[in-house]
This record gives C-alpha cells, structure tokens and sequence, in this order.
C-alpha cells in the first residue's frame, strides 16, 4: 500500500510541476509579459522623475540619460534582464513554492496586492459553491442511477438516460444564463447575480440568509448540470456489477436483498464511483471559471475571469499554478482512498 | 444467446437508423446539415466580413425582436419601413437661379406600436458649396415638424433622428405647442407618431398611436442642379426570424452561420482526438509493458492539467483563430477515455489465434496493428465520439463566449457572449439568448440520441431486450 | 430409496429480443437422497438454467417459470420469495458456481464471506462462526490463514475449495455443483473431485453434479441425466447410461469420449447444437439422430421407463 501511494505522490509530482512550467512558459513566451513589465517600468520611471522638481531643471540629454539608468536598474532589480530560461525556472521556482508574488493590477477588497490574500479571500466563496453543488449533484445523481438501475431497460430509465447525457453535456454556464434569464429576469424568483445583495446586510444571520439567497440560482444551475454525470455512470456500473457472478453466488446463499445491494452491489462498484468523482472534481474547478463569471459570484474562476481582463499575469499565473496543486492533492486523496476501498489494487500496484 | 454485434462502420450505421432514437438523431442532425448546405444560396457571399463591419448593418433596427412574436403578443408589432430613394418622387423648381429640389415619400403606418428609431439619410454630389436642406414631417392630422433645417456638403449625411439633440428642438416645440409644457425626454419616434403626445415625451401606449399616412420631405435649395438620394428609415421593433442584437445585425444569418463552423469543429475535433487517442491506447498495449507505462504515465499526466484555464491563457496571450484552437484542443486531448476503452480491447486481441497465426507468415507488429486491431477498436468508441461533438462544440463555445475564440467567425457562443455583455440577461432582450441556445441545444440532442442508438448496438448490455 | 428432490414439468423461460428462450422445457428429475445425480450435455443446453431454477434464481427477463420442485416433501413453487430465502437457500440446498473466479466478492475477506450464512441465517456470532469457519476450510484441505485473505489473494484451486466449504457450512441436504471444476488444470481438478467424492460420503450429501464433461460426471455420479435443448434425454443409473445408453444422443457422447491410449474410433455429432427460441419440432434431436423416424419429426416422446432407465425416444415404445 505504501509503495502504491509512494509511487502515485511521485507521478503527480512531476506532472504537477510540468503543469506549472507550462504556464510559466506560455504565459511568457511570446515576451508578452517582458514587454508588459518594461512598459510598466518606464511608465513608473518617467512619470517619477517628471514629478521630481529637480528633474526639469537637467538638460535634455541628462535627463535622457538619467531615465535611461533608472530604467536599466529596475529592470535588473526586476530580473528582467536575465535570458529567458533562467527566468523561467525562477518563476517556476517560485510558482511551485507557491511564493505567487504581487499581481500586477488586481487588489483584494482590502487593498493587499499580495496574490496570496488575493487568491484566500475568494478561494472559499469557490469551494462553498462547487463543493457543495458537486456533492449534492453527486447525491442526487448516485441515488438516480441506483434506482435506474434496479428499473433497468424500463421507460423510466431510458428517458431518464437520454436526459442525463443530454444536461451533462452541456456546460453549467450555458444553463446558467437560460436561468438566470428566466428565473432571475422574467420570475424574479431569484437575485441575477454577485454573492450578497448591495448594500450587504450587516446582521449576520441576515448576512448568511442573503448568501444563500444568492447562492441558490448558481447551486441549482450547478446541480443541473452534474447530477447526469453520477446518475449515468452509478447506473452503468451498478448495472454491471448486478450482473457479477459473486451477486448470483450470494443471492443463492440466501442474503437479504439489504445485504446484497450495500456489500455485494455497491461495495465493489464504489471504486470505478470514486474515480469518477475525481474527474468530477477536477472538472468542477475548471468549469467554475465561466460559471461564476456569469453569476458574477466572487471565487477564484471570477477572479481568473478578472485577471484576464486586466492582462495581470503574475495573478494568472499564480491561479493556474493553485489550480494545478488543487487538482493534484484530490487526484492523490481519490487514489489513496480507491487503495482503501480495492484491495486488489494494493497488491497488484 | 443472442446476435453477436454488428461490426464495420456502414452496418452499425444502418443498425442505428433502425432504433428510433438513432432516426431521431439522424433527423435532427440532417435538418442542421441541411441548414448549413443552404447557407450560400441564402446570405450574401461576404459574410463574415459583414458580420464584424459594424457599420454595413445601419438600415437594420437595433435589438428587434423576431418577426414572429407578433402572432403571440397579438398586437400588431411595427417592422421597418425603409424608404430608399426609389419612393421618393422628385419634383424641380427654379426660381430666380437657385433650384428647388423635393423629394416627397409617403407612407402609411398601421402598427399597434411606435416605431424603435428614425433616420434620415441624404446623398449628394455637389461640387463647390454646401447646399440647404429641410426635412420635414406631416402627420396624417396634417401636423407639420421641421425635422432639420441646415447645410449639407457632398458625400453621405446621416440625421439621427431619435438620438441626436440637435434634431429634436423642433419637435420639443411640437410637444410644447400641444401640452404646455416641454418633456425632459424627448423621443422622437414616440412623439411623431402618437396622438396626443404626453408631456413627458415618452408615453408608450398603443391606444395612442396615430394611424395613418405620412409623408416626408427632402427639400434642396441649391444654385445649381443636383441630384440627390434622400433615404428616410422608420425602425421597426421585430425583424425576421430570429430578431437582432444590440449592433443591428440579423441574428438568423449569425445563427445560420454558426451550424457549420459548430458542427465541423466538434466533428473534426471529436473524430481526430479519437482516433489518436485510440492510436495511442492500442500502441501502448500492443507493443509492451514499456510502451504501455508510458501511455499510463501520459494519460495521468493529461488528466490533471486544468485544460480550459490554459486554453484562456493561450487564448489571451496568443490570440487564436478557429484552426489553431482545434489544434491546441486536439494536442490537449491525445490521451483520454478512448485510449483506455482502446487499451483494453488491445489486451484482448492480443490473445487471439488469428493474430498468432499472422505473425508467423511475417506481418510487421505495426501493420497489425493499423490492419487488424485499430479496426476492431473503432466501433466501441461510436457512441463516446458521437457524444464529444457537442463537447467540443461547446468547448469552442465557452471561450468564445468570454471574447476569446476565433476574432472573426460568427459563432454561437460569441453570440451569446455578446448578449450577455449587452445585458441582454437583464434587459430581456430573450430573442438574443433563446434562440442561438436553442440552437446549441438541438445539436446537443441530436448527437445525445445518436450516441445513445450507438451505445444501444456497440453496447452488449443494452442490446438484449 | 427416498428421493430428496423430484422436479414436475419445470419451466423455465427467459424473455428476449427474439423471443423466448425455452431453457428448461418441462423437466423431471430426481435425486436419491445421499447419491449423486450428474447432468450433463452440451453447453447451452438449459443444465445451469435448470440449477438456477431449483433454487428459484431468476433473472429480470423472466418469461415463464411454472412446475413442482418437490424438496423433502415441500414444494418448493408454493414458497414465498421469502421463505425461500430465508429456509432454503444455503441451509438446504447450496449451490457451487461455475468459475470461482468470480464468485466470490473481490472486496471482502473470504473468512467473512463465508461465516455470512451462519450470521444471518443461524443468527451465529462473529466468534462462533468463524469458529465453524476454520473447521470448514480444514476440512476441505484448505489452511486456516486463508480466511483473512482476499480473493484475489488466492490460486484458483484453493478458491474453489473455499467456495465448497462455503457451500457446505450450514450442512445442507442438497449441494448444487455447476462446473465445479471447469476452470482448473487437470492435477487440481482431480484434487476437487476426490475431494467432492470424500465429502459426500463422510457428510452423506446428495449432489446435483452439472457438466459438459461425461468423464468426468463418471467419476462421481451414481445416476446421470442427459440434457438436450432444455429437455432431459435420458435418466438413469450410471451404470446404464455409461454401459448401455439408450437415447441415440446419449450413446453419441459416450462415444465421442477419448479413452486414453485407446484405438477408439472417436464418434461426433453432425450438426450444430439447436436454438432454444425455435427448437425443432416434435422430438428435438431429431435433426442430428441417425435414427430418426416419422413420429420423431411431429411428436414430442416423453420420458419412457426401460429398466433402470427412463428414455425419451421414440425408439422405445410409447407411441
């Protein structure tokens, strides 16, 4: 078991900081960021030197000259100055760490420019919303597919198939903009965006009811368009193992309908499950990003959407690398747990 | 017991027509195929172009609804009059040296409700100095407005009628003249065509409007002769079939447009990555463990790299054009759920007796296996391809719908990104939104149906009843 | 001597795309108690069908299932579901599957799958039925460790011999064997069998032995019945059936048995093996029966009693 988790930590290491170069690299390659960090340079430089009083009094030529050594200093202190690879592998460096820097336009609500605040004081609003929509998606969808599945082949369950494929293929984002047109514009049932009302009420029960309040046109969206997902394959692989000798062998042993369904159905069918909640998760930290951009909801995927707006790419570089490292510690967590619920896995791995 | 599946690409094709989800599928997607085919005897040849020149798009109102809506609300909803030059007559009159030049055009308005917008047009070719223009205005109650009173020069003049105010200092007047007092708000398309217009200038009910004939006048006064193109545009509130956006462009063209590019990308996209993918799968398990690991270690890797994040980041930094996004995309989904299905049926072969037998009369390992397994593979993963168009499509979609697909093309999602940038969400401008997701949803289900009578034939489990 | 189980016109169809499946086409059988009854025949011949239909395990697509199953005097068709369940099942009639590849559940202990009969049928503590447990697994030759083990931890041999165990624990009157041994090399098969036959005679067991292999039904049957498209060709002693077949088909298998080191001429059937949706008309071999005749094309023959034998075939009498 040890060597297995060993072996699969080692992997998603690796792929993790492949990951990470990656956008480092592409982020920078096209010198886009180089010419953005320059440009900001002089920008800084100039308008600096032309409040300086002093400064209009030098000649033409001395002041040329001295925004010239200004300038090359800070692009030293900045590192600019290096050859493209060594920069890179300190950014990396630095990225993998998770030392993300300062963003280059974008300030938390309190002011800080630190990525890092930047990226804790929305991170949470993500994780209450996608969290909680993916496990009650998973709830309901895992509850769906079981009764799919002892309904087989009725009516019921091939409708009900095409219309779970059909609402998971289409993203969270597109139902979001029907719903909100719907139900946020024509039946005014529900708040069309952002995470609490203007002005936020100060009480704090009446705070967390206006959350919640906004947070329900987003849940639902979300649920409606995840809950397929688990209800589709919960159904097939349940179905599958139904047809499992083991689960002929002990209905012949006169077990309990009860008892078949939880340690003979679901028992082993739960492994392939809990891959599938892997992938769910790490879909639900990508798919996030045009969601709460329609929503306007202030997590981390607004925030990407924020980024990319204002070309600050110390900012999107650090969400990638975060979201990079999120994935892979779930990635990690579902293995080790699919180690637990499998033992063929830990012997043969 | 029971049939063994049918094997070949054409016999489960023909298999699938047979279920009534796979005929379903097929109409669906035939009518979309149809659609597209019809696109060059339907809208002009440039159309793309046309599509982002904002400004080839005036004579057209701004955020109509579709002709359509009329038979729903009931109330007679206006459609753009557009009196080009050819309704006007023209009569000359020389007094003194200077000439006189009108152009009348009359109309007669019977809609339930005020029209969206006015323009006035005028095109001329004067040499030397600019000329005077009146533009007037007679109601059927014979009411007279002076809509514009100056100099013009050669070439095309514009009057924004119901934006500019500049124009509207007359029909303030008119308003005065009529209630006592002058509105805050003036809105000219209202004013002009109401009864009695409200002293707040802005009273949209349709009790009020003021059926009848109009008639319009372009007045020249010149010294020498001219010829002019008067133009005079009562915008409509509905337009065509699918209404248009906040740019005045007609959105069943933008929609009509959008079926190719959707299908052929999610097509192309679903069937390339899947035959890499199979490729690659089958490869790793037919040539050896090694290979195999490697294919393992890759497909891991694939999995964990936040895909559409980076998408958003080459998108912004490298702008991308539709070709190079389903490049990118294919480079992203080399490894993945086919290549497991692949891998595993590989394993299986690999077993086989025939393939034993062709490897003692020589067979090369690799042309095995692009003859023999890679065939075999192929119809298992019908129904995952047939379900990755409207993946892909609606990969395409998102980033177009946040502004970063392919700048020029026409794509649904970039429609939909451009109404909710308008606000059309919150205005409910629904025509803007509804209908290009309609149409993202009809492919959506036509490739789920056909994906489900896939899955039905390939699928054993769900073959038997 | 008492028969243990009498089956009565037992039917059982599955329901498919192209019709029903006639797998057990109106059955009588019968088990002495304490011996053992070998059915064999080809594969797909209804002989599993005809075990899942004894213990009343059917499948969703289920099209007919009628007839008496006459167990120690009960018949088993006016059980409820539950009391099938709940008396029957396991303490006394059991059941060894085909493959114990798969028939043990990858994800438990084997120790826990087996004690789970006596947990919940005899209301056993953990204690005490593990207890039972190691007896169980000793007694099929099978060390104690093995009972903290998970299936796939296992040799095929000593899972199969883990399954008997299973199948014996709660000293049923009745153990149905599908295919014991079907997936096991030689050497371990013929373990198995010493093992069945030592078990049946210390245990005083009767067995339903099912297998496509006459030879080796010959090594633990006191009587066989011959299955053919769902129906039962002959029945008789072993002794009969393997020295004097009467049913055409019957005396075809035998032939087509390899002796070791023989000069036998090895016989086979022409023909294929008949579709249980359409089965030929009258008697269902007589496609392939080098003695067919004209009553044999329209008429069914029932089971005919010659001897010690009872023969479905036309060539007996009957008509």
């Amino acid at each position: 078991m040890a060597t297995f988790i060993a072996k699969r930590a080692l992997i998603l290491t690796l792929t993790l900081m492949f990951s990470v170069y990656m956008t480092v690299v592409i982020a920078n390659f096209g010198g886009y960021v180089d010419k953005l960090l320059r440009d900001q340079i002089t920008f800084d430089v100039t308008t600096a030197l032309s409040r300086d009083p002093n400064f209009a009094k030098l000649s033409q030529e001395e002041r040329q000259k001295l925004i010239e050594q200004r300038i090359e200093a800070k692009i030293r202190a900045a590192g600019l100055d290096k050859p493209f690879l060594e920069r890179s592998l300190i950014q990396f460096t630095q990225a993998l760490t998770l030392n993300l820097g300062r963003a280059a336009f974008l300030r938390s609500s309190s002011g800080s420019k630190a990525i890092a605040d930047i990226i804790m004081e929305r991170l949470p609003r993500t994780v209450l919303l996608f969290t909680l929509g993916t496990i009650m998606a998973a709830g309901i969808g895992i509850f769906l597919g079981l009764v799919q599945a002892r309904k087989a082949l009725s009516k019921f369950d091939r409708i009900m198939i095409v219309l779970e494929i059909f609402t998971y293929v289409q993203p969270a984002w597109f139902y979001g903009i029907l719903f909100i047109l719907i139900f946020a514009f024509y039946l005014r049932i529900f708040p069309s965006g952002g995470m609490v009302s203007i002005p936020a009420p100060t009480e704090p029960v009446a705070y967390f009811l206006d959350v919640l309040y906004h947070l329900a046109l987003p849940l639902i969206t979300w649920i409606f368009a995840s809950f397929g997902y688990w209800a589709y394959t919960t159904r097939n692989i349940v179905l599958q193992t139904m047809e499992e000798d083991f689960v002929t062998a002990a209905r012949a042993k006169g077990l309990p309908e009860r008892i078949i369904l939880w340690r003979y159905v679901l028992r082993p069918s739960s492994p392939p499950i809990i891959t599938g909640v892997a992938f769910a998760i790490v879909f639900s930290w990508t798919g996030a990003i045009i969601t709460e951009t329609v929503f306007n909801w202030p997590g981390i995927g607004l925030l990407f959407w924020e980024a990319i707006a204002a070309l600050d790419a110390p900012v999107i570089i650090g969400l990638t690398v975060i979201l990079a490292y999120l994935i892979v510690l779930t990635v990690l967590a579902l293995d080790i747990i699919y180690g637990i619920l499998d033992p063929r896995l830990r012997v043969m791995r | 017991m029971g049939t063994p599946p049918p094997t070949g690409i054409k016999q489960i094709l023909k298999e699938a027509l047979k279920t009534k989800t796979g005929m379903a599928a097929v109409i669906i997607l035939g009518m979309m195929i149809l659609m597209s085919a019809s696109i060059p005897f339907y809208s002009p040849v440039n159309f793309v172009k046309r599509w982002n020149d904002l400004k080839s798009w005036y004579e057209y109102p701004s955020l109509a609804a579709p002709v359509w809506v009329k038979w729903f609300t009931g109330t007679n909803l206006p459609e753009t009059i557009d009196l080009t030059s050819k309704h006007f007559r023209v009569t000359e009159e020389e007094i003194s040296g200077h000439y006189i030049t009108t152009y009348t055009a009359y109309f007669r308005y019977t809609y339930d409700d005020y029209p969206s917008e006015l323009k006035a047009l005028i095109k001329t070719d004067i040499k030397g100095k600019p000329v005077r223009l009146n533009i007037i205005f007679i109601r059927p109650d014979g009411e007279e407005i002076n809509l514009f009173n100056g100099l013009v020069s050669s070439g095309q003049t514009t009057f924004d009628i119901s934006l500019d105010p500049k124009l509207q200092k007359n029909i303030a007047r008119f308003v005065y003249e009529k209630t006592g007092t002058v509105p805050e708000v003036i809105r000219p398309e209202i004013i002009l065509f109401s009864k009695s217009p409200s002293k707040y200038g802005n009273e949209a009910a349709s009790s009020n409007v003021l059926r009848g004939r109009y008639i319009v006048k372009f007045q020249v006064l010149s010294d020498k002769k001219i010829s002019a193109e008067p133009r005079f545009i009562v915008y409509g509130k509905v337009y065509g079939f699918a209404g248009t956006d906040l740019y005045r462009r007609d959105l069943w063209l933008g929609i009509l447009w959008g079926a190719p590019v959707a299908l052929a990308f999610g097509t192309v996209a679903a069937i390339a990555t899947a035959l890499l993918q199979v490729i690659i799968g089958a490869a790793g398990a037919w040539f050896g463990p090694k290979w195999d690991e490697l294919v393992q270690r890759i497909a891991d890797f694939f999995l964990i790299i936040p895909v559409l994040p980076i998408l958003i980041l080459i998108s912004v930094i490298y702008k991308v054009t539709i070709w190079s996004l389903l490049g990118w995309v294919i480079v992203f989904s080399v490894v993945g759920v086919s290549s497991k299905i692949a891998r595993s049926i590989t394993f299986q072969i690999r077993e086989e007796q025939y393939i034993e037998a062709a490897k003692t009369y020589g067979a090369s390992k690799t042309r095995m296996l692009f003859y023999y397994v890679i065939p075999r593979i192929m119809p298992f993963t019908f129904a995952l391809v047939a379900l990755n168009v409207p993946t892909y499509i609606f990969l395409e979609a998102s980033l177009s719908f946040l502004g970063l697909g392919d700048p020029e093309l026409p794509t649904w999602g970039r429609i939909l990104g451009d109404a909710y940038s308008a606000g059309a969400l919150y205005q409910g401008y629904w025509w803007w939104v509804i209908l290009p997701a309609f149409m993202i949803m009809l492919v959506s289900l036509g490739f789920t149906l056909l994906s489900y009578a896939f899955d039905k034939i390939v699928n054993p489990r769900l073959r038997e009843e | 001597m008492k028969k243990i189980l009498v089956t009565e016109d037992l039917v059982l169809y599955y329901r498919t795309s192209r019709g029903p499946v006639r797998a057990v086409d109106h059955v009588n059988l019968w088990v002495e108690d304490g011996s053992s009854l070998a059915v064999v025949g080809e594969s797909g011949c209804g002989k599993s069908s005809m075990a899942y239909a004894i213990l009343r395990i059917l499948p969703r697509n289920v099209h007919s299932y009628s007839g008496k199953i006459i167990f120690d005097g009960v018949n088993l068709m006016d059980l409820t579901d539950e009391e099938m369940r709940s008396k029957i099942r396991w303490r006394k009639i059991s059941m060894v599957f085909q493959g114990a590849m798969n028939t043990l559940n990858p994800v438990i202990k084997v120790g826990d799958q087996i004690i789970e009969p006596l947990l919940i049928h005899a209301g056993y503590k953990k204690e005490e039925a593990l207890r039972e447990a190691r007896e169980a697994v000793k007694n099929v030759g099978l060390p104690e460790y093995v009972l903290d083990r998970y299936p796939h931890e296992l040799s095929g041999g000593m899972k199969q011999r883990a399954v008997i165990a299973m199948a014996l624990l709660m000293k049923p009157r009745l153990v149905i064997l599908d295919e014991p041994t079907s997936a096991l090399d030689v050497l371990t098969q013929a373990n198995i069998m010493n093992l069945l036959k030592d078990l049946k005679e210390r245990e005083r067991l009767s067995y339903i032995f099912i297998t496509h292999d006459l030879a080796l039904a010959s090594e633990l049957a006191d009587y066989v019945a011959v299955m053919y498209a769902g129906k039962i060709a002959e029945i008789g002693s072993a002794e009969t059936i393997y020295k004097n077949p009467r049913h055409p088909y019957t005396q075809k298998l035998i032939g087509s048995v390899p002796t070791l080191r023989s000069e036998k001429v090895l016989e086979f059937i022409p023909g294929a093996p008949p579709d249980l949706v359409n089965p030929p008309e009258g008697c269902r071999f007589h496609l392939r029966c080098p003695f067919a005749k004209d009553i044999c094309k329209r008429r069914e023959p029932p089971l005919i009693k010659v001897d010690n034998d009872h023969v479905a075939c036309w060539l007996y009498g009957g008509e």
